[in-house]
């Protein structure tokens, strides 16, 4: 579900919570609006859901007006995962994850397979954690139980309010990689809020940076990371950012087509291509271009998978002082090869 | 002379006068905790929360307030008779059931329900399948309450008509009689206890296991 904001205030009082918001949530992607504390980010989301009516502007889903589809509805349809406390703390982890299937009247046994199936996708043992009641949960599995409830109802769209925020930084990052591989096979519109500029370029596609209920920049993770509009922005970004981003993408992202597949090297002494990759029926190794032109031939048999990430391929092409590597998937399928060039240019 | 001898030489008045204390008992509390539930959600809803406040603390006076109070006031405006000890009662032990109720609503974490709207229940909803359940410990305990202190004060009513086994104590009060007393305290005592035991085992089964660790927020 694609969301646009047309000129979205909201006042408490005299004072705006946000102001002007003019932009437009990705249908399928992750957005994550980052900032300081107060500037705004929990109204932005709560507006969307009407936990606050907005002071004057437009906000549509799929084209149409939220003040055109009814609130109960509207949340209904909603995914809503918040930092700590959401889960109900009289319920059990299976009550807790079947109050929207509930309320929508599903029948007994599709809510039981339906639990099944989430607590699965988010890692939990059903059979351990189905009966518990949250406080005999940790706090890492709370939020993953409060991730499969918001779920549950198979929402377009999801939003997410700092729910990692309360979580040690271990396993923050084990969540994240949760909530990635969701993503990967169910493709929600995905609004998460967060202050952790790490988290942001971990997850986001998108990342909306705010301050004082304005938004200072809204782009691509990669362009907001390349070009920072304003000091700001610079200050949010930290001086890790660009290594964090090479940290988190992979190098999927990356592949290019420039390379031949041979299965014998015996008559070789000029390749059109950057590299040469020799195949049998398996990958045996590579040869650069650069590495035929010194008058011998040197075999290397480094390689990348495609979801490695492209700082781990970095790591390889420094070590060997070479540009360039082969991207091989695990089941020995040639996808092609990753360039420094591009990473750096990119 | 024998603590047992009147009880046992005239148990079927001390058997009439217990079964008057409980219908005394069962009408006026079951009233209180009926209207005190209802009054107790009625002034925690949005439109009313600004008077919640104001309720929970003149409640909480009112129940300093001594029973013997409330019924000398209710008899001056009623006169005598069942049915002034049965209102007298049930204004008295309407209050903890509001306070309790109310308080006990009130308190829950603010997140929860907001919460519970951003998944999409209506106000009803939420009442019944969060606010409510969530503020059982709280509101059994202040039912519990109402209930003791009923059946307590239902034996002072007996001096403005209410029967009971007041009436019983009151007459050894007046004739320095401790067998008659006892014949009177035992009964009401039983009552008491019974009474708050069943409501303990209805606690138990009604209240989610979920809230019986209270340690921290969860
Ligand atoms: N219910 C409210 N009443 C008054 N002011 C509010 C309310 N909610 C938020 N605000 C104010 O709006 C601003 C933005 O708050 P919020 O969206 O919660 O910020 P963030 O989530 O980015 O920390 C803050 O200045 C906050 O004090
Ligand atoms: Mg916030």
């Amino acid at each position: 579900m694609p969301i646009k904001f047309i000129n979205v205030s909201k006042k408490f009082k005299d004072v705006y919570a946000v102001k002007n918001l003019n932009f437009e949530i990705d249908d399928k992607k992750i957005t994550v609006l980052i900032g300081p504390s107060g500037c705004g980010k929990t109204t932005t989301l709560k507006l969307i859901n009407r936990l606050i009516e907005r002071t004057s502007g437009e906000i549509l889903i799929n084209g149409l007006s939220i003040d055109k589809i009814d609130k109960i509805e509207l949340r209904r349809k909603i995914g809503y995962v918040i930092q700590e406390i959401g889960l109900f703390p009289h319920y059990t982890v299976f009550d807790n994850i079947a109050v929207v299937p509930k309320l929508l009247n599903w029948p007994k046994n599709k809510i039981k397979n339906r639990v099944i199936e989430l607590l699965n996708l988010v890692n939990l043992d059903f059979k351990e954690v189905i009966n518990k009641y949250p406080y005999e949960l940790s706090g890492g599995q709370r939020q993953r139980v409060g991730v499969a409830r918001a779920l549950a109802a198979d929402p377009e769209l999801l939003l997410m309010d700092e729910p990692f925020g309360a979580i040690d930084p271990i396993n923050r990052e084990i969540l994240q990689d949760v909530l990635l591989n969701i993503q990967k096979k169910l493709k929600k519109t995905i609004l998460f809020v967060t202050h952790d500029i790490r988290e942001a370029i971990k997850l986001g596609d998108k990342i909306a940076v705010f301050k004082d209920g304005e938004i200072q920049q809204y782009d691509s993770t990669i362009n907001l990371i390349k070009n920072p509009k304003n000091k700001f922005i610079e200050n949010i970004l930290g001086i890790n950012a660009k290594l964090n981003y090479l940290e988190f993408v992979k190098v999927e992202k990356f592949i290019e087509k420039d390379f031949l597949v041979t299965n014998s090297i015996s008559n070789i002494n000029k390749i059109e291509k950057e590299c040469l990759i020799i195949f049998t029926n398996k990958f045996e190794g590579f040869v650069l271009k650069t590495d035929i032109k010194k008058g011998h031939i040197k075999i290397r048999n480094d390689y990348v998978t495609p979801d490695q990430s492209v700082l781990e391929a970095l790591n390889i092409m420094f070590k060997h002082n070479i540009h360039c590597l082969p991207v091989i998937e695990k089941n020995n399928e040639i996808k092609g090869i990753i360039k420094y060039e591009k990473i750096i240019l990119k | 002379m024998n603590l047992f001898d009147y009880l046992f030489n005239n148990y079927q008045i001390v058997l009439q006068r217990t079964s008057e204390h409980i219908i005394v008992f069962l009408i006026s509390w079951s009233a209180s905790v009926l209207i005190g539930l209802l009054i107790g959600i009625l002034i925690t809803r949005e439109k009313m929360q600004k008077y919640t406040n104001f309720v929970l603390t003149l409640s909480s006076i009112a129940q300093s307030i001594p029973s013997v109070a409330i019924i000398a006031l209710v008899f001056l405006f009623f006169g005598i008779g069942k049915l002034t000890a049965i209102f007298s009662l049930f204004i008295y032990s309407l209050v903890p059931v509001i306070f309790n109720t109310a308080s006990g609503i009130i308190n829950i974490d603010k997140t929860i329900i907001e919460v519970a709207e951003g998944m999409g229940m209506s106000k009803k909803e939420i009442l019944f399948k969060v606010e409510l359940l969530i503020a059982l410990p709280t509101i059994f305990s202040g039912i519990r309450n109402s209930a003791v202190i009923n059946i307590a004060t239902a034996t002072v009513a007996a001096v403005i008509g209410g029967g009971g086994l007041g009436v019983i104590i009151f007459t050894g009060l007046a004739h320095y009689n401790v067998s008659i007393i006892f014949a009177g305290v035992l009964p009401v005592s039983i009552l008491a206890i019974t009474i708050d035991s069943i409501l303990a085992i209805l606690e138990k089964k009604l209240v989610s296991k979920g809230l019986l660790y209270e340690e921290g927020k969860l």
